[in-house]
This record gives structure tokens, sequence and C-alpha cells, in this order.
């Protein structure tokens, strides 16, 4: 027991030596505290006469931990260098701060950038070690980032945060396709699909700027290739098999016009060879609930009602993905569907040969859609009656 | 004849090699293996899990000729002072393997978390821990194995949990598309990594209870979980997986569940546990070879001098090429196991054999 007391004291006396030399470590004393760095939330990437035009949104750490009636602007500061690195470090010029990346929500790609082609910037948002990537990323349509990151609603900016919320909001509306940095990150790197990210709008209000999603934007390896109207985006996230909200209108015979609320749908795809060429059956099934219908409440209904609700969603929506399959392939010689991963996996050798001339065979393969679909619920009015 | 006292149980024992290997597997890199594709490693583990049932089996005949005695106290007892050569192979091999972990573990750092850190102030942390576990001895490394299994089994499983939902089956491709190299550079980088094989050697005559048993379940479970992780790694990051240096870390950085996510930075808290337990274990194992040799008192020094090795060895190595080129080489690794693993035990084997063969000659004459 005595022979452990000078043992213990000793480890006593090493633990304070340890502790009060730990903050005098070069590490702790040198490394840049909280309030000496800028949070960037949001960023864009424009291209202008071969020079990066970085524009950020971001916070003053002090500012951020006000309580909840204390204002938290954002300030918009934009750089320029030869690179997406040098424009940032351009930044930190003007600053007097270290820019931290790690809270990022927003990509945000000008339609000029994005016609150069996105690898030239790209790289940054892989492979510095403070991004993520699961952040956002959506191109501006006919406009900026510059501009975007600028745009006021009611003399308010638009924050990071919302503009993230609006590239994302395929999951309430379906109207455009949602891309993260890893994503297009995976579709970059694949040797048949092609990227795709949200398309934002700038619209002007009078004094207001707002920003709307207006469809998809597809590239063609990195470089956009056009872009899909909000009901082909429909098509393509339900091809896709992520279409889980958005509305779709249509005339059904004897009922008038009805509102379909989508709420699921599952995909497909199987892949055949055809005179040596894929054939792609693509099967889309949906489930749908009905909140809206024309004509007086309490109206009786055909018995068929069910039926006609179905079938003309299914041909709408047959329609619909038809156009947007010849978008994809046709026009932009895209695949968004993923259509050569399916190839890869179910037709290996088939996919090896395809390799060299993927944008020619995707143009001349088959395909076929074929939509299902479901009316579940019908809401809390009591119709549609069914004719006895 | 030196026998070995049974400190530990077998359960604390393997669930020591188990954290030492998921440490190995938490920094795994495709490209030492030579390419960036992870599907194919994925058959690499069940080919692996395999194989590793075949590579253990000199190490527990060995260890049921004597269960008493370590592999370098057999090695003595069978060779003479001949013995101590193998022993001393052990004890580099041991090295150079906490070297091996510590520099990947430090080109993670560098890379994926912070270039900013002092990898001198990082070694000397993670090295002054390690020797003060090793210096407190194997039962106090096998008391601490059992809250770092929680905390890293607790970590698995939240991360399998987040990562199974944006599992797309669309990014498995078929197995070996581009050919069978990914797929044989899997196994031979998993293989190369089973430092836990010679460490058994050593270890094993200091626990109480099933062998076989226990051999089966960290073999199993390490390949398991493995293949699980590879899996839904796959699944939900598809080809970004081939642009990420350390796809793990990648994972986890993408994993979330409701409000817990951008949890990576509690991960390097784990992983880090994990790695002070590793080297911890293996300064031990590097302490008795050397104790076996040169006695007790060199086999206490030895703790400190083992860490300071490691030390300078693993920041050669980040900051030469030549050294990181050397290390990190899978030729080089591949042997240094094989030949701990199988080629010196099963040398052990033979000669046990021969002596026992002498042995029944003279008895019958």
């Amino acid at each position: 027991m005595s022979q452990n007391k000078p043992h213990k004291a000793a480890n006593f006396i090493l633990l304070i030596i340890v502790l009060v030399w730990l903050p005098f470590l070069p590490n702790y004393a040198k490394a840049p505290q909280l309030h000496e760095r800028l949070l960037v939330q949001g960023i864009g990437v424009d291209m202008e006469q071969g020079a990066f035009v970085v524009t950020l949104q971001s916070y003053h750490a002090l500012n951020t931990g006000g309580g909840a009636d204390v204002p938290t602007e954002a300030d918009v500061i934009s750089g320029v260098g030869n690179s997406v690195q040098d424009a940032f470090s351009q930044l930190s010029r003007s600053t007097g701060r270290q820019l931290m990346y790690s809270q990022n929500l927003i990509l945000l790609i000008g339609e000029k950038a994005a016609q150069e082609g996105i690898t030239e910037f790209f790289d940054f948002f892989i492979r510095h070690y403070e991004t993520r990537p699961s952040v956002s990323v959506a191109v501006v349509r006919d406009g900026t980032a510059y501009a975007a990151m600028r745009c006021k609603k009611d003399d308010t900016l638009i924050t990071a945060q919302e503009i993230a919320q609006l590239a994302t909001s395929d999951s309430l509306n379906a109207a455009s396709a949602s891309s993260m940095v890893l994503q297009m990150t995976s579709d970059l790197t694949s040797s048949t699909a092609s990227p795709f990210a949200a398309a934002l709008r700038i619209l002007e209000k009078g004094e207001d700027t707002e920003l709307q999603t207006d469809g998809t934007a597809l590239f063609l390896g990195d470089k956009l290739a056009g872009y899909l109207s909000a009901d082909q985006s429909t098509g393509l996230l339900l091809m896709r098999g992520e279409a889980a909200e958005g509305t779709q209108v249509a005339q059904v015979e004897e009922i008038g016009r009805v509102s379909y609320s989508l709420t699921g749908c599952k995909s497909d795809i199987t892949v055949t060879q055809e005179d040596g060429q894929p054939h792609f059956q693509i099967d889309v099934s949906v489930t749908a609930n009905l909140y809206e219908l024309d004509g007086v409440p309490g109206e009786q209904l055909p018995k068929d009602s069910f039926d006609r609700f179905r079938t003309t969603l299914e041909h709408q929506l047959d329609a619909l993905c038809n156009q947007t399959l010849s978008a994809c392939v046709t026009e932009y010689h895209c695949d968004p569907l993923n259509l050569g991963r399916h190839l890869r996996n179910q037709q290996t050798e088939l996919y090896h040969k395809a390799l060299d001339a993927w944008p020619q065979i995707l143009s001349n393969s088959s395909y076929q859609v074929t939509v299902s679909a479901r009316v579940e619920q019908i809401g809390q009015e009591t119709n549609p009656h069914v004719k006895t | 004849m030196m026998t070995e006292k049974q400190v530990i149980t077998m359960p604390q024992l393997f669930c020591m090699l188990f954290i030492s290997r998921m440490v190995v597997d938490i920094t795994y890199t495709p490209y030492l293996a030579g390419g960036g594709e992870v599907w194919d490693h994925v058959l690499s583990a069940a080919i692996s899990w395999i194989l590793t049932f075949i590579m253990v089996l000199p190490v527990y005949f060995l260890y049921r000729r004597q269960p008493s005695m370590t592999l370098a106290d057999q090695a003595y007892f069978l060779m003479g002072k001949a013995g101590y050569a193998v022993t001393a192979v052990y004890a580099l091999y041991f090295l150079i393997m906490s070297c091996y972990t510590l520099s990947l573990f430090e080109v993670f750092v560098t890379n994926a978390m912070s270039p900013q850190i002092s990898l001198p102030m990082l070694t000397l942390a993670i090295l002054a821990t390690s020797c003060y576990g090793a210096f407190k001895g194997i039962e106090a490394l096998a008391r601490t194995s059992g809250f770092i299994l929680v905390v890293l089994c607790a970590s698995i499983i939240f991360l399998i949990c987040a990562l199974f939902p944006q599992v797309d089956t669309v990014n498995y491709p078929p197995f070996m598309l581009n050919g069978p190299q990914q797929t044989i550079g899997g196994v031979l980088l998993m293989l190369s990594r089973t430092a836990c094989i010679p460490a058994m050697a050593m270890l094993l005559p200091l626990a109480k209870g099933s062998a076989k048993s226990g051999i089966f379940v960290w073999n199993t479970s390490v390949h398991l979980l493995t293949g699980i992780l590879l899996t839904l790694m796959v699944g939900a990051l598809g080809e970004f997986l081939q642009t990420q240096l350390f796809p793990v870390y990648a994972a986890a950085s993408v994993a979330e569940i409701g409000v817990f996510k951008r949890m990576d930075a509690l991960y390097l808290g784990i992983w880090t546990a994990g790695l002070f337990l590793k080297t911890a274990l293996f300064l031990v194992l590097f302490s008795m070879c050397v104790r076996r040799i040169w006695g007790e008192r060199a086999g206490r020094v030895s703790i400190g001098v083992g860490g300071v090795l490691i030390g300078l060895f693993s920041l050669l190595v980040a900051h030469n090429r030549f050294a990181a080129a050397f290390l990190f080489d899978l030729n080089f690794l591949l042997w240094c196991t094989v030949t701990t693993s199988i080629l010196l035990p099963l040398l052990l084997l033979v000669v046990s054999g021969i002596r026992k063969k002498h042995r029944r000659s003279h008895a019958q004459t």
C-alpha cells in the first residue's frame, strides 16, 4: 500500500503537467478561433472571360450566437480568381477572416459556368477537407449565381438556407429534380450516366428579385446540355422512382377536372437485347390520392369512376414519361435515368460493347414505358358516390 | 521452461483483436490494393474470411502443442538461442504494423480532417497514451477494450442504420466487371493487414477459454462487418467512392438519421480510441518479445523505446515518399504477415515434429 502512494503521486503530478502544458501546444495557440472565421452557407460560381467569380453568403460567427430576436444578417461577398480556390483566397484578403466551408448548404452554378463545363471547378468541392458531399447543387437558368445570391424578397435577402430548400423542393412538388455534390460526382465518374441538377430562375417582380424553381438542368458529360420543363422533371422523377409528391391535373370523361396528389412511385427498368441493341422496358407504378374534383359537393359520380380516375392518370403519366424520355435521349443525348447502369447490371457484355459509342447507342435503343396507377384515398368528403 | 499465466479471458482477447482489426478497416483505402473499385472487395472479404481460417492453422496448432507457452517461448524451447532470431522477427513485425497503422491514421487525419494539425503533437499524444496503456499491462487493456467495443459497435450500428435507407440497388455492378484484378488485390490487402494472427501467437497462452470458438467468432464478425459496410457504402454512394481516399469516412460524413448528422468528428474520436488500443496492444507484444530475449527490465524499457521508434518512423513516412512507398507497399506487408502467420509457425511445428521423432527413436533404442 505504501509503495503505491509515490506511484499515485507521480501520476497526479504528470496529469497536472499535461493539463497545464496542453493549452500552450502550438496548435491550440495558433488555431483560428470561431470568431476569426467566416461561416459560409452558400457558394455561387460563375465564369466570366475565363476567370472564376465566386459569390458567398456568409455569416460572421459572432452574429450567430444571439437569441431568437437577434437578427442574423448574411453578408454577400464576391471574389474573382484564376480558380475557385484562388477566388476564395481573394475573399479572405478583403474580409480578413478564414472561410469555413463545412456549413455550406448550397452550390449555385451560373448558366455560363455550367456551359463551360463544371469539371473546371467541381474538384474543389470533392477534394477540400472541409467541403461535404451532401451539399445541394442547382443551376441558375438564364442568369448568374452572383445575381441569384443577391435576390431579395420584401427587401430581405433570400438566405442560402431558403435557396437550398428551393433546390431540394422536388420532395414537395416533383417540379424539378434535385441533386447533391455526391450524386453529381457519381454521375460524372460514371461512363454512361448524365448529371442533373435543379434549375432556378430569377424573377423580377417590381423591386424584388425572387428565385423560383424552373425545371431541371441536364448535363452531357460535364457541360450543360439543356433543361427539362417542370412537367418533364416530374416524368424524370417518376422514371427514377423518386416522385414522392406532386400534382397532376387531368380531364376525366363525364366527371371533369380532377387533381391527383401523387404520394409515391416505384420504377423498375429491365434491359433486354433486340437485334444487338438494348431494349429498355421502364415500368412505373404510381399511387395517388384525390383531393379536388370538379362538380357540386355530394354529386353522384359514375360507377366506374375509380377506373376512369386510374386510366386517365395512367395515360397522362405515360405520355409525360415518353415526352421526357424523348427529350433526354433524342434531344439532349443524356442519360439521367441510369439506363447505362441498368445495362451494365443486366447485360454486361452488351454494356462493354456500348461503352465506346454510348450516346449513339442511347439514341438507337428502343424504349417502352408502362405506367400503372392506383388511386387510394379520396379525402374526407363523401363522394364519389357510386351510382347503384 | 517459461510458461505464461492466464490473466485475461478469450472473449477479452478477441475483443481487443476485433477492435484492432476494425481500426484498420476504418482507414481502409482501396488504392492500396491497386485500384478504386470498392464493390469487388465485398467478394474479397468473403474469400479473405476463408483464407484467414487457413492462415491461422499453424498458429493454432502451435498453441495446441503447448497451450501455456507463447510462440517466443516455444521458439526458444525448440531451437535454443536460434529461437531468439524468430522472436526478433516478431518484435520487428509488431513495430512495423504499429507504424503502418499510425502512419495511415496520420495520412487520414491530415488529408481528410485537418491539414493544419501538428503531426508530431498528434503522434506524441497517441504514443504517450499507448505507452502508458502498454505499461499498465494486458489486463488493463483488456478491460478498456470492453468500453471501446461498446462505443465502436454503437457507431457501426448507427452507420449501418443511416446508410441503409440511402441504398440504391442500381449502384451495384456485377462482381468482377473489369476482371478479377480488384478482387485479388482486395484479398491480398485484407490478408496483409491481418496482424491479429501473429498477435494470437503471443496472446493465446495468456487467455483462458476456448480458442477455437474465439477465432471463429472473431474472423466471422470482422469479415461480415467489412462486407456489410462495403455493401452499404457502395449502395449509398456509388461511383463517388472511387474519388475518395478514405471511403468509410466519406460514408460517415453523409450518414444521418433525423437530427443526428455530420457525425464524422465523433467518429474520429471513436476511431482514435481504437487506434490507442491497437498501438498499446502491439507495444505490449513488442515488449513480450524483448523480454523473452533480454529479460524483464529490458521488456519494461522496450515499451518506451518501441514508442519512440514507432513515432520517429511514422513521422518519417509522413514526410518521405520513399519511406511511405516502402511501408505501404502491398507485397512487403503481405510477405511480413505471411512470414509471421504461416512460415515461422510452420517452421516451429516442423522442428517440433523432428524433435518428437528423435525422442521416439531414442526411446526405442
